[in-house]
């Protein structure tokens, strides 16, 4: 008594003509490109022999424009789960090979599954966008089922990880997608991702562009923001999304996987006292300082290269991962302006619903005046900050380390907006804005009335910034924790970290907060 | 056919005459062409010239090689000389605005072919300060 041998040879090569549809020839052209195929970016995602596939027998059921009896192995997308070490991830791989990947009901039946599998399992989610957009041939269906992706995207947003490799073409509504998740990455040369591309926006507008300046990865990561990540191929697309991954919980309901076993280390650092600039006006290079900080001098940094103004990124404290907003004073002085307020938020807020702690880096001389920043909503945009910073109940901790003023202050997570611990170097200044313009203020009868203005107003500057802008005048008011030495600073973080990360805070019950957009 | 416009930049009215060079599809397509309002027009008119910029020429479009200023401020110091060869990285123009110093690097390697601003000069965000070749 055994099975017939002919159902096995069958499905055997079903699975081999699902599996193996691209020649050995159009394989080792993508991989000259620095393209993977679908099955391999799938394979190389997870741990040899533990991916299991989610319809892969699956079909679509078009007849019109010649699509009936048309064989689209796997309807054009692979999607399952697979472990990474012990952490199972769900994921699905569209496949430009199939129809160039474009998105038709069965499509769409595929991808939703597997995003609600892994809700129900608590897990996160990685896609690989590579379409070339809807499929035309199933009409409204195809429509009907980018509305039912971005439903679904909507629905995990918050609950498990939700990762984009964008590593072809993703255009129009098909780019709402990775708008929707957590993080976005884009390989360099073989993506683009846009609304509408050069050709409608010529027809239209009259506007001749190009593919660089609307839709490339270069672009998405360093002007729009929309892409947090630029990888230089598929691989490094593959390593990245293990990268972030491994500094994420697997759902909203755990904590990020913080190796506690490590011991604080309380030694001093001397090194980091020599990273200050002799003067205030010189800036300090914030990078440097990070790196010194956190473990093994290791940040991934999220929007690397959008809005340079601010740092933000996943780095670890002994072992506790946490989330490091910072402002750079070596770009724009640190200002904060509309996309770096953009950029602080969406990461604060990220954090928040992954329950990681925060450690905010604060020299920050003040949000940007300019007729641009005014008109284009800082204040709109500046509103996100709080809003996100007075909503994270994760540990905060906040380093005063310069520059601390005025708004810019309360919105790099002040005591005031829930920091549970705030520690100011002895270079911090804290004050309600800059020296110079309070004693205009302060000081305006008797400086119309002196013989020499400027001298005057210098001298009372100083007296000013003495006396009000030293961290003392706060840590008097207790609006700071303490006051450390640099040195200090690394163990000290590590330290508050621990005690906090039992942290918890009930607010009241709502919908959600109305956060400004 | 140019067609006369007036506009009033800091209260001193210009005559200006444009000549529409594509007005056949703009015609092919009225409702994508965009007609200013009035309140867009004072808009425009206030937001045009260089604000409290001493420097004679505007801000023109960066080309190639010129290095531009990533935020508005006043040129505090100038590193480098006509002709002499930076890196990429280098600090080529120091700012200064909001009273910190604001390093300028340079993006790209090669030799220092114009020097488009003076020290004490005021500078708007992506003004041109510098061109290497």
């Amino acid at each position: 008594m055994t099975i017939k041998p002919e159902l096995i040879e069958t499905l055997r090569k079903r699975r081999e003509k699902i599996k193996n549809h691209i020649s050995p020839e159009k394989l080792e052209a993508l991989h000259a490109k620095g393209l993977l195929s679908a099955r391999e970016r799938i394979n190389g995602l997870f741990d040899e022999g533990t991916f299991q596939e989610l319809g892969m027998h699956a079909k679509h059921h078009a007849v019109y424009f010649g699509m009936e009896g048309r064989e689209l192995p796997a309807d054009g997308v692979i999607t399952g789960s697979g472990y990474m070490g012990s952490e199972q991830v769900a994921a699905y791989c569209q496949d430009f090979s199939v129809m160039a990947g474009s998105l038709g009901k069965m499509q769409a039946r595929k991808i939703t599954r597997i995003m609600r599998y892994a809700i129900k399992t608590g897990i996160p989610v990685v896609a690989f966008k590579d379409s070339g957009g809807a499929r035309i041939q199933e009409g409204v269906d195809a429509l009907s089922g980018y509305g039912d992706v971005f439903y679904a995207n909507v629905l995990l947003s918050g609950v498990v990880p939700q990762i984009a490799v964008v590593c072809g073409p993703c255009a129009g509504g098909a780019a709402y997608s990775p708008a929707l998740m957590d993080f976005v990455i884009m390989t360099r040369k073989n993506s683009h991702m846009f609304l509408t591309g050069p050709e409608v926006i010529k027809a239209v507008t009259g506007r001749t562009t190009t593919m660089a300046e609307v839709g490339s990865a270069e672009m998405h990561a360093s002007v729009s923001g929309n892409v947090h990540f630029l990888a230089e191929d598929d691989q490094n697309a593959i390593d990245l999304v293990k990268h972030i991954l491994s500094f994420l919980p697997p759902n909203n309901t755990e904590d990020p996987p913080h190796d506690l076993s490590v011991e604080i280390d309380d030694t001093p650092d001397p090194g980091m006292d020599e990273l200050i600039p002799d003067s205030p006006t010189d800036p300090l290079d914030m990078q440097a300082i990070i790196r010194r900080l956190v473990d093994n001098g290791e940040i991934l940094e999220v929007h690397a290269s959008f809005a340079r103004n601010v740092i933000v990124g996943f780095a670890r404290f002994c072992g506790v991962i946490v989330g490091i907003v910072a402002n750079q004073p070596m770009v724009m002085a640190g200002a904060l302006d509309l996309n770096a307020a953009d950029k602080v938020a969406r990461f604060v807020r990220t954090c928040n619903v992954f329950n990681i702690p925060l450690v905010t880096l604060v020299d920050v001389p003040g949000f940007l005046p300019g007729v641009e920043q005014e008109r284009g909503g800082i204040i709109r945009h500046g509103a996100k900050m709080l809003h996100a910073y007075a909503s994270c109940t994760t540990p905060k901790i906040s380093i005063l380390l310069r520059k601390s003023y005025g708004g810019s202050y309360l919105a790099m997570c002040s005591q005031e907006l829930g920091a549970d611990m705030v520690f100011a170097w002895p270079t911090a200044e804290i004050a309600v804005m800059g020296s110079e313009a309070a004693v205009k203020i302060l000081y305006r009868k008797e400086l119309d009335q002196a013989e020499d203005r400027a001298a005057r107003a210098a001298e009372l500057a100083q007296d000013y910034r003495n006396e009000f802008a030293s961290p003392y005048e706060a840590a008097s008011n207790f609006y700071i924790t303490d006051v450390i030495e640099p040195c200090e600073t690394r163990a000290t973080i590590a330290l508050a970290l621990r005690k906090t990360l039992g942290k918890r805070e009930l607010r009241p019950g709502k919908k959600h907060g109305n956060m400004p957009l | 056919m140019p067609r006369q416009f007036k506009i009033t930049v800091n209260n001193v009215e210009y005559d200006v005459a444009v000549l529409e060079l594509n007005a056949g599809s703009s015609q092919m397509m009225p409702s994508y062409t965009p007609t200013m309002t009035s309140a867009q027009a004072s808009t425009a008119a206030v937001s045009a010239p260089p604000v409290a910029s001493t420097s004679s020429a505007p801000a023109a479009a960066a080309g190639s090689g010129d290095q531009c200023a990533q935020m508005g401020g006043v040129v505090a110091s100038i590193a480098v000389k006509q002709g002499q060869s930076v890196n990429a990285g280098d600090v080529i123009v120091e700012l200064e605005a909001m009273k910190m110093k604001v390093p300028v690097i340079a993006d790209r390697s090669g030799q220092v072919s114009r020097i488009a601003v003076a020290v004490g000069d005021g500078v708007e965000s992506g003004q041109v300060l510098l061109t290497i070749a």
